[in-house]
């Protein structure tokens, strides 16, 4: 199988998994930039059990070994690292499992209990444990770190990271996405685009509801990042059950990816999309879509891609050298130009002291001045207490009006 | 100069061996070192112990704090548990970045409500007992792999379920705690590292300076002239004060001794030369005289002075075996009569004019006037009858008769009664005595000579002092001698007019224990030259 698989095939197959798919999926195909429509060449992929495989062969044609990764983020986006990588070592064949977060890191426990209790739980079968773990889902990762599942990976390289981008050499941040508000500049003009939260709320209580129904965002019951960062605005925010409330009286379209809500943004069925990772956005833009970006000035969310081992890794020998690449100046080049990310040092310069150099002139636009780096650490386990989950996305689904 | 001085100045004397000790600096600093390193290691387990405990105390703090804000955050709201944990509960223990942290909150039943449901239990019970009492529990175990840090927080919550108690335990890895513990251990231990080095350095240096002193007395004394007895000119400390005290009074009785060495060498010469000059004069008076009696009355001079200068050179004699005896100390239990009748037959001469020496024994079974009439047979009759009479003394049986010999020497020479010039050719008569005191033995000789007045009678004990109106041939040493025996037994002397004209002195030995047994020393002949 040598084409491209299609966007709409793999959404249909994960919304066969969703228990009650948010929003009809579009039925366009989103566009791929072009590194990543190379690098996906000469994959096969296989879907089923809530994920989709893609198997990438061994540059040389030799298979020596396979490293087996699950990774919550499109494997499209991540196919250039894994082939550069591959370059490097010819004989080495990948697969990738792009999994929802919670699935990944649901069956990252599993397989750790069990290991603890010494009995295999019953896997998926037609995959194997993976060897490393990459997800979007920051808090998920950092919880498998403290609960002692995850192998540390003190090389060299991780030793050199700063503080804020890793945690305990165990769970690595590979690479930093801002998070952004993305509109059509058809339905809604630039200069009524909102530039903070604040102008948001006031354009959604605006009496002409010029957004009703044409909000879209993350759903935090159903997606994994998508509840990390409603969890992080709550912190950061005071207001942010304000918005949440102005954004259910707005009827908010609610998706548990965020392909979907960008597919129909770009359709002009909606105006807004509020919490978009960059890259997804630049992405399309680079593509060719019409769609523009807003860096929230107030405060700049940094999400982050980690990565960890997980202590079930039949072959963590493989997953360490890829992830000493993934940290790599070359495999963080890779990450920023193909994957669009913001490479993690930059990233925690620009968390810790606001310094944006070597951030993508784009997304420091308007001069944003509050980045807040999601840093990996016990912090982000509070939001996991499944008393305080309970009660958070009760609270998030009354307000977003679906509670 | 003398030959004394040619000794004492010849070259380096050849150094003895001394026999040393540790060197002091070693000593001290060994034992100061010893201590120091007993002290840092006592310090380090001290400073490693505060290091854990302080440790404990900053992190139980967070653990603590942590705690509380989640048992602040627990409700129980129409007969359900809600949690609502604060953020900053976990970011609390954020403050040790490398740590994991574990929590549970469990209800009156024990059962999780949310958390960690497999943590380790406290060790103490907190679901009975008075909630108010209950304070927060700190306890270490071991948890998923790793030594945890635990807090147990009870709280009480009114409405609640049951009794209404629930409590919060909140655990933290120990990485941060071993992290300052070992920080605050490494920077304890490398100041008393230090500050030991210093204060062995400072040490080292006090020592240095300390014996300086000692070093400087001995250059001093290196670089002196062996003649120079001079007290020390360098300070010494004072604790050796009373060493170079000793040192300068040993020098001190040094000097005294060579002068009074010096002296005396300087005596003997004179005392020599005189007597010299005089054979030579003689001698030649009688080769110059062609008339046979002038010649005769020469040569009679000649040998008067040749007597003398014999007489001289035996006290000379008597007076170096004295010395060398006293030095030698030898003592043995000696029979004290025996020694006197040998000291008369050594002393007396037999040519005329014969003096008339009578020795008496207190208590003797013969009369006096036997012995007198028998003299001399009567002496030997004596002791031949009386063999046993165990005057016995513990002493040196040549110093003693050295002594009687000189005793008895100066009664012959002094004790001719005065009187008109020609009585001067009359024999003199001397009277030894040997009687049992309380104290022991006496042995007095008596003479009917001038005697000596009281104020001179403390010189008489001088070398080359000599008694008033003395005849010539003495030299001064016989009482010098006679009083260094004396003394080198333990005795006294005693000297006294005697009634009925002339002088008597006599001294006092304590007599020798029964202990030192029946064996009396075989008495030896004086080295001293016989009388002919």
């Amino acid at each position: 199988m040598s084409t491209i698989p299609s966007r709409r095939q793999w959404l249909q197959g994960l919304a066969a998994l969703a228990l009650a798919p948010a929003g009809a999926a579009p039925a366009l195909a989103a566009p791929l930039p072009n590194a990543a429509a190379r690098a996906m060449r000469g994959t096969t992929t296989v879907r089923g059990d809530g994920a989709t495989v893609t198997f990438f062969p061994p540059a040389s044609g030799r298979q020596q070994a396979l490293l087996s990764i699950d990774c919550a983020t499109d494997t499209a986006l991540f196919a250039p690292a894994i082939r550069d990588f591959q370059r490097r070592e010819p004989d080495l064949a990948v697969r990738c499992a792009d999994r929802q977060s919670l699935d990944i890191h649901a069956q990252a426990l599993a397989r750790a209990e069990g290991r603890v209790r010494g009995a295999a739980p019953p896997l998926a079968p037609d995959d194997g444990a993976p060897d490393l773990l990459v997800s979007s889902s920051l808090d998920l990762q950092t919880q498998l770190a403290n609960d002692g599942h995850v192998l540390a990976h003190p090389s060299a390289l991780a030793r050199s990271l700063p503080a804020g981008a890793h945690w305990r050499h165990e769970v690595f941040s590979l690479g930093a996405d801002a998070v952004v508000m993305v509109y059509h500049p058809r339905l809604l003009p630039p200069h009524l685009a909102p530039r903070t939260r604040g102008q948001l709320l006031a354009l959604l209580r605006d009496p002409h509801r010029p957004l009703a129904g044409r909000l879209g965002t993350y759903d935090a019951t159903r997606s994994g990042l998508g509840y990390l960062l409603a969890t992080q605005d709550s912190r950061q925010d005071s207001t942010a059950s304000v918005l949440l409330a102005a954004m259910g009286a707005n009827q908010v379209r609610l998706g548990d990816y965020i392909d979907p809500l960008l597919d129909a943004l770009e359709l002009g069925r909606l105006a807004l999309v509020y919490n978009v990772p960059a890259s997804y956005a630049q992405a399309r833009i680079a593509a060719g879509s019409p769609l523009r970006v807003v860096v929230p000035e107030d405060y700049t969310l940094l999400t982050t891609r980690s990565a960890v081992i997980p202590a079930t890794a039949p072959h963590p020998e493989l997953a360490r050298p890829f992830l000493d690449y993934l940290i790599s100046p070359e495999g963080q080049a890779v990450l920023a130009r193909d994957t669009r990310l913001i490479p993690i040092r930059q990233a925690v310069a620009a968390g810790t002291s606001g310094r944006t150099t070597g951030i993508d002139p784009e997304l420091v636009g308007a001069g944003a001045s509050s980045w807040r780096l999601l840093a990996p650490g016990l912090g982000l386990l509070v939001y996991l207490d499944p008393l305080k989950r309970q009660r958070f996305l009760q609270a998030w689904a009354t307000s977003m009006g679906t509670g | 100069m003398t030959a004394a001085d040619g000794a004492l100045g010849a070259g380096p004397a050849p150094e003895a061996p001394v026999r040393t000790l540790p060197a002091v600096r070693r000593t001290l600093l060994t034992a100061i070192g010893a201590l120091f390193a007993l002290a840092t290691v006592v310090l380090f387990f001290a400073a490693r112990s505060y290091g854990l405990s302080a440790a404990d105390r900053s992190y139980d703090h967070l653990l603590r704090a942590s705690a509380l804000s989640m048992a602040d955050s627990v409700a129980f709201v129409q007969g359900r548990w809600q949690v609502d944990l604060p953020y900053a509960a976990l970011d609390l223990l954020a403050m040790a970045p490398e740590d994991r942290a574990f929590y549970r909150i469990a209800g009156p039943d024990g059962a999780t409500i949310t958390g960690y449901a497999d943590l380790p239990v406290p060790p103490v019970s907190l679901s009975t007992g008075d909630a108010d009492g209950l304070q927060p529990v700190f306890f270490s175990a071991q948890y998923r792999g790793a030594p945890v840090r635990f807090v147990a927080v009870p709280r009480a919550i009114a409405g609640g379920p049951g009794s209404g108690r629930f409590w919060v335990q909140v655990g933290q890895t120990r990485q941060a705690r071993d992290a300052l513990a070992a920080d605050i251990v490494w920077r304890a231990t490398t100041a008393i590292a230090a500050l030991m080095a210093c204060v062995f350095g400072l040490l080292w240096l006090g020592v240095d300076r300390a014996l300086r002193p000692l070093a400087q007395l001995q250059r001093e004394l290196l670089e002196r002239e062996a003649a120079d007895l001079r007290p020390i000119a360098s300070p010494v400390p004072r604790e050796l004060a009373q060493l170079a005290g000793a040192l300068n009074g040993f020098m001190g009785r040094l000097a005294l001794n060579l002068d009074a060495l010096r002296t005396f060498i300087a005596e003997a010469a004179h005392q020599m030369r005189t007597p010299l000059a005089a054979l030579i004069a003689q001698a030649q008076e009688g080769l110059d005289d062609d008339d046979p009696r002038a010649q005769r009355q020469s040569l009679q001079a000649v040998e008067r002075n040749a007597l003398r200068l014999r007489r001289l050179l035996n006290q000379l004699l008597s007076d170096a075996s004295v010395t060398h005896q006293g030095q030698l100390q030898r003592f043995a239990p000696v029979d004290l009569l025996a020694l006197a009748r040998e000291a008369l037959r050594d002393v007396v001469p037999h040519a005329d004019p014969q003096p008339v020496v009578r020795l008496w024994v207190d208590g003797d079974p013969l009369s006096k006037a036997e012995l007198l009439a028998q003299y001399p047979q009567a002496l030997e009759a004596r002791n031949a009858m009386n063999p046993v009479l165990g005057a016995r003394v513990h002493g040196d049986a040549l110093m003693l008769r050295e002594a009687i010999k000189n005793l008895v020497d100066n009664a012959l020479k002094h004790g001719v009664p005065p009187g008109p010039e020609e009585a001067a050719s009359q024999p003199a008569t001397v009277d030894v005595t040997l009687r049992a005191v309380p104290s022991g033995w006496q042995l007095e000789v008596a003479d009917r000579g001038p005697g000596v007045p009281e104020d001179q009678h403390a010189r008489l004990f001088e070398r080359f002092v000599r008694g008033p109106g003395a005849a010539a041939g003495g030299a001064g040493l016989g009482l010098a001698i006679v009083q260094r025996v004396v003394a080198g037994h333990g005795g006294r002397i005693e000297m006294a007019a005697r009634e009925g004209g002339g002088w008597r002195i006599a001294f006092t030995l304590p007599a020798a224990s029964a202990a030192d047994g029946p064996e009396l020393a075989s008495v030896q002949p004086s080295p001293a030259e016989r009388s002919p």
